[in-house]
């Protein structure tokens, strides 16, 4: 405890006396991670803006209300950029590759119509959910039209529906997943044919009981009156390596704004953190950026990491795999790291990517020190290193004493190794009642074996001290009685 | 003070009704030991507090302050012997104010005899054992709850059903004594702040 506050210490005096430290000074914003106790502690940034890419610098014309952002395995980054109705594609250098303005559709040139996403298969083939046009566009990796595909059609779709797709995403099999405006019974799906199969990950009705009892008591004109209870949509999409599809609904006071969804469509996103994966946990009640954060957009980091964004305070949460909080970064604002109306986030390799429509920008985050040795550790422990990882784990702390999770890491490198009795202390540390437990109960036993002499004592006299109890007692109680009938 | 007043408290707990029928008609109390017992259950809940186990414990280490955990134990005790007091007087129990505070705090003792013993327990069990933990805190509580409920019958000479009524209202008065005291508080604030601005305005006038 005391090395721990000396090393706190240690970190604050760093912070606030050593301004040569570029990175601390420079952050546009405040980095911060919730402790276990729900408290904002500062951190340093994990992240730092590196440069801000924006239509003019690439040469291709000022963005207007871009709309997505996608960054294809090869690195090869494309900027949806649905105000002016076209695809701008950048290289590994951030430099315009080519821009997708229209496309032959038979025997007529054919645009897009404010298009809001689009994903990229391996083999370069572009997917665009063509929004105004209601339709899903695949173009082929040169640009031409492989496909279109309309509205879904089965004998699910109400009469009146109409196709918005917004977000779409396809797993290895070439399955289209599709999240629409308006689409309340979940994520479409469709085959890799482009037929409608199913819909996937319905989002459960919730039911205010006081709304309820008055729909109850409400008669049938006033019902039909009434708000219905419907549930709510998504509104963002992303797919892991094992195809397992990532949402985000923007839903107040959702329980689960982000969720992970099997293929069953049943949701299997691990909360273990100390909180659930809500974005901010310390929120202002009142004022202009009050209440939880609303989550816009969803990006597998790989590892198990996965960031989400948060278009209310403009912030972006990472987690790892078990729902532990990572690291924040970013702020609303105009300066280089901080975002006006932030819609979509990803990454190439380590670097984070942070599309701005307001600003018609896009950000590109680079990891600090700090940042890259989190990642480091998260990567080292989903590889199955934990020696590595708590190696990395220790560099975080060397960096931020406060950072919880590490003290969890290293722990569990501490109980694989049989140091129970400095596990214990880790985990303490980092308030991990679970792996405290089976550490604890590890050393006991070392602890009986090592002085077994002393326990077999100790357990001869306990016994004797039961046995003699009761007699105690009685005579107790014969006092007692004694007392009662001399007074009486 | 004799001796017998040391043990008296021990004997209760084990036999009630004869120990509370002792307390009100032999004189066997002593307000003293009961104000005595309060503050070791004051002392025990802070203990317990600071020292139960990590893996029990669930208490902000930090934030912990021994003089705000006495309003967890001293503030409800006084509380209730008060409410009690104030409902029993016109519910015709012939318990005094002096019995009240002498039943309800010898009535506290299980809990000290228990929670002191369970928190060194509880340094040396792991997630598994923390049930008996629960179990025994439980019994303790249980136990207070009897003895308070043996004492209130017989010191105002009640029947079962009256007693229970008597226990929820009297819960249900702390409640209303709360309310009325932040009233209270926060009307003389009010009444400061005012007298306060009128004084600070005519100087500034003057």
């Amino acid at each position: 405890m005391i090395t721990r506050r000396i090393a706190i210490f240690l970190i604050f005096v760093i912070l606030f006396t050593a301004s040569r430290v570029p990175s601390a000074s420079a952050a546009p914003y405040d980095s911060y991670n919730y402790s276990y106790w729900g408290e904002s502690v500062p951190s340093p940034a994990a992240y730092l803006p590196s440069r801000v890419i924006d239509g003019n610098r690439l040469g291709v014309g000022t963005f207007r209300e871009p709309e997505d952002l996608f960054v294809a395995e090869d690195g090869q980054v494309y900027i949806l950029d649905s105000g002016n109705n076209r695809i701008v594609q950048l290289n590994g250098q951030w430099e315009a590759e080519r821009v997708i303005s229209s496309f032959l559709n038979g025997s007529e040139q054919d645009t897009f119509n404010k298009p809001q996403g689009i994903y990229v298969t391996k083999e370069g083939n572009i997917y665009v959910a063509d929004t105004e046009n209601q339709r899903i566009v695949e173009l082929n990796a040169d640009g031409t039209l492989a496909r279109i595909i309309g509205a879904p059609e089965s004998d699910v779709f109400r009469e009146q529906f109409r196709f918005f797709p917004r977000k779409i995403a396809l797993d290895k099999a070439g399955r289209i997943y599709a999240a629409g405006r308006g689409v309340f019974e979940g994520i479409i799906e469709f085959d890799s044919d482009g037929v409608f199969s199913r819909f996937t990950g319905t989002n459960r009705v919730r039911v205010n009981p006081i709304d309820y009892l008055w729909k109850r008591i409400a008669t049938d004109a006033q019902r039909d009156r009434m708000v219905r209870f419907i549930p709510v949509e998504f509104n963002n999409l992303d797919i892991d390596e094992e195809g397992f599809i990532y949402t985000t609904t923007a839903e107040l006071n959702n329980a689960q704004p982000v969720q992970r969804l099997n293929p069953k469509g049943t949701d299997v996103l691990r909360r273990n953190g100390y909180f659930p994966q809500v974005g901010d946990v310390e929120v202002a009640p009142t004022g202009r950026m009050s209440g939880p954060s609303v989550f816009i957009d969803v990006n597998v980091n790989g590892y198990g990491m996965y960031s989400v964004l948060d278009s209310k305070r403009s912030r972006v949460f990472t987690y790892n795999e078990d729902g532990d909080l990572l690291y924040t970064f970013g702020q609303p604002g105009n300066q280089a790291g901080t975002f006006r109306l932030p819609v979509a986030v990803d990454n190439v390799g380590d670097m984070m990517l942070v599309l701005d429509k307001g600003a018609n920008a896009v950000t590109v985050f680079e990891p600090t020190l700090f940042g890259a040795n989190v990642n480091a550790a998260v990567r080292h422990y989903f590889d199955g290193n934990e020696d590595a990882s708590a190696e990395a784990w220790a560099e975080v702390l060397r960096l931020n004493a406060n950072y919880e999770i590490a003290y969890i890491g290293i722990g569990k490198a501490l109980y694989r190794q049989g140091r129970n009795a400095e596990a214990m202390e880790y985990f303490l540390h980092g308030n991990e009642r679970e792996y405290y437990s089976k550490a604890f109960t590890k050393y006991r036993k070392e602890l009986l074996r090592e002085h077994f002499g002393l326990v077999m004592t100790g357990i001869v006299l306990l016994i004797a001290a039961l046995f003699s109890l009761p007699a105690l007692i009685r005579s107790f109680r014969r006092r007692g009685e004694a007392n009662v009938g001399r007074a009486l | 003070m004799s001796a017998e007043h040391y043990r008296f408290p021990f004997f209760i707990i084990f036999r009630p009704f004869q120990g509370f029928w002792d307390l009100k008609y032999e004189k066997m109390g002593n307000v003293k030991i009961a104000i005595v017992i309060v503050f070791l259950m004051a002392l025990t809940s802070i203990i317990q507090r600071q020292f139960a186990g990590f893996l029990v414990n669930y208490n902000n280490l930090r934030e912990l302050n021994s003089l705000d955990e006495l309003q967890f134990v001293v503030l409800p005790f006084f509380l209730w012997c008060v409410a009690n007091w104030s409902l029993t007087t016109l519910m015709d129990g012939e318990g005094t104010f002096k019995e009240i505070v002498m039943a309800a705090g010898y009535a506290l003792l299980p809990m000290i005899v228990i929670n002191l013993p369970l928190t060194l327990f509880s340094n040396v069990i792991n997630l598994e054992e923390s049930a008996f933990y629960y179990f025994f805190q439980s019994v303790g509580f249980v136990w207070f709850v009897w003895l308070l409920f043996v004492g209130t019958m017989t010191i105002h000479q009640y029947t079962v059903t009256k007693t229970v009524v008597t226990m929820l209202l009297t819960l249900v008065v702390m409640g209303i004594i709360v309310f009325l005291g932040l009233l209270v508080f926060s009307l003389v604030q009010q009444i400061v702040a005012f007298v306060y601005t009128v004084y600070q305005e005519l100087q500034l006038r003057r």
